[in-house]
């Protein structure tokens, strides 16, 4: 399966009658988007705002980020089997519009919703406020139950991401990368003296405010499969978790997963990067038990010697992030597993809920109970009187002057669990 | 299969429950005591959800009576990691004082991931 991604640069978004890339600059029509979200009468109002790299704006509660795209001459779409027809994707060419992202906005329940602030030191935490964010700030109708008005809020994100993202179909890219990845036989011959190496995806799918979609389907039912990394650059994989902001993987983390990016630029170099294992994070301890066998017999079938394994979320999901890290040990293959930690605001208590001696290879995204104090901002898109409430908000941390002292588990994609955060220790 | 639960729509909606007057606290400690004094299996991961266990009131744990004489090791270790986290959430940071508002969003996402866990399960309530 053969990905040509041309990544057209978005430097300014202009809000106003036409909708056209032209040098740069996305002009989009707010009153189309709100037709085209409020179609689902679910929703009672959708408003347009848009933040940018620097101004002096908090965004919160922030549900999902999702990058525009669209498929270029085909008859596929992005985010199969959810907005568009169920049809493999992944191959063929796909145009991306770098430098935004359509932002939902919204609470969806009393709690546990993300900031993002596009200036100061809340900003350097979160790569959301590099982005020129399009915001959806979204309103349900009234007594809408929160599963209900979560889905509409989904889609909402979607369907807008599409939209924006079919503007670029004509346009001529600024770059064009190309990702190749062959049918397992031919994959393994091509590179047959480099490590096989493979990808274990975990996806949060508890229930409500937890789940992850694969083509459409919800991700608990299903069980390990395998997918081609190309098909997950083009929406095979979307969120639908609200919960624990810091550390969720938004739909624009899926997009640009970082670790599929990496073993991708090592790919026919020092590794031969065989393919995907999606896997689920379920409440059920038999289904816990049943993935982390597919898992590991998976890895087995592929021949693998090495598999990267990232987590999403908190708590019981480190039991699914160990049990697939041992069973595919026991295996003979070595793993490398990706998470974040509650270590406690100094740092110093058990990171993890759950721990294995044959985890000797860890990669963090960071403490999520580390404070911090975000100053007071000129604008707000959303509604602050959540933020004492939202994971990681003290009791009453929204001061008179407008400072906010919060965990950093409440900034969207701080600890994230890919690796696409900006906290790191980097090798000079 | 059993259900233990403090979460008032959890008993009103899934009908017989074990319920406990208390905390997440004190329903991780009393599925502790159920595994060690009645030997009972868990079935749900006691850390069911990403909500930290310093923000939701609310806990729900399925669980299995068992002929067995001996405890489950493995649902001992569970629920005794589980309730090591709980300790170190309440330490780190007590739970706020939330609105009645708040509390029924928590109560209605615990009773939906409870909800979903049954239908994995395959048991119809």
């Amino acid at each position: 399966m053969k990905l040509e991604i041309g990544n057209i640069e978005i430097k300014e978004v202009v809000l106003g009658e036409e909708e056209k890339i032209d040098n740069g600059t996305l002009y989009l029509n707010p009153a189309k988007i709100k037709e085209l979200v409020l179609t689902d009468d679910r929703l009672a109002d959708c408003k347009i705002e848009i933040a940018k790299p620097g101004d002096s704006i908090r965004i919160t509660p922030v549900k999902d980020v999702i990058e525009p795209r669209c498929k270029v001459d085909s008859t596929t779409g992005i985010f199969p089997g959810v907005i568009n027809k169920v049809d493999v994707v992944g191959s063929g060419r796909t145009h991306v519009l770098k430098g935004c992202g359509v932002m939902t906005v919204g609470k969806i329940v009393g709690f546990q919703e993300g900031i993002v602030d596009m200036q100061g030191p809340g900003s350097e935490l979160t790569p959301f406020s590099q982005l020129i964010e399009i915001c959806l700030v979204l309103k349900p109708q009234e007594e809408l139950d929160p599963h209900l008005y979560e889905e509409a809020a989904r889609f909402a994100g979607l369907k807008t991401a599409d939209y924006i993202g079919k503007l670029g179909e004509m346009i001529e890219p600024d770059t064009i990368e190309t990702f190749e990845t062959l049918p397992l036989l031919e994959q393994i011959q091509q590179y047959p003296d480099l490590p096989k190496i493979g990808y274990v995806y975990m996806l949060q799918t508890q229930g409500l405010l937890h789940d992850t979609y694969v083509y459409g389907t919800d991700a608990k039912h299903i069980v390990p499969t395998i997918l081609y990394p190309t098909e997950v650059m083009d929406g095979a994989i979307i969120s639908g978790n609200c919960v624990s902001a810091c550390d969720k993987n938004t739909t624009y983390h899926h997009l640009n997963n970082p670790v599929i990016a990496d073993l991708y630029k090592q790919h026919g170099k020092e590794i031969n990067f065989l393919g995907v294992i999606v896997t689920n994070e379920t409440v059920y301890l038999k289904d816990k038990h049943r993935s982390s066998d597919f898992v590991a017999k998976l890895s087995e079938y592929l021949g693998l010697d090495g598999v990267i394994i990232s987590q999403e979320g908190f708590g019981n999901p480190d039991t699914d992030l160990i049990m697939n890290c041992k069973k595919v040990e026991e295996k003979g293959i070595k793993t490398v597993i990706v998470t974040d930690e509650y270590a406690g605001r100094d740092g110093a208590s058990q990171s993890l809920a759950d721990a294995d001696k044959l985890a000797t290879a860890v990669v963090t995204g960071g403490n999520a109970n580390e404070t911090i104090q975000l100053p007071k901002m000129d604008r707000l898109i959303g509604q602050l009187d959540y933020v004492d409430v939202i994971a990681g908000g003290f009791d009453g941390s929204l001061k008179d002057d407008g400072t906010i002292e919060v965990e950093i588990q409440a900034i969207t994609g701080a600890t994230n669990e890919l690796g696409f955060n900006k906290m790191s220790a980097k090798g000079v | 299969m059993f259900i233990i639960t403090n979460n008032p729509m959890v008993k009103e909606k899934l009908g017989e429950v074990c319920y406990v007057e208390g905390s997440y606290g004190d329903v991780l400690e009393e599925v502790k005591r159920q595994i060690i004094e009645k030997h009972v299996c868990l079935l749900s991961h006691p850390l069911s959800g990403s909500i930290k266990p310093n923000e939701t009131y609310y806990k729900t744990i399925f669980a299995a009576e068992t002929t067995s004489q001996y405890i489950d090791i493995e649902s001992l270790e569970y629920i005794e990691s589980a309730i090591a986290v709980y300790e170190k959430f309440i330490k780190n940071k007590q739970r706020p004082n939330w609105s009645l508002a708040v509390l029924k969003d928590f109560a209605f996402v615990d009773f939906y991931i409870a909800q979903s866990t049954l239908d994995r399960m395959g048991v119809a309530r």
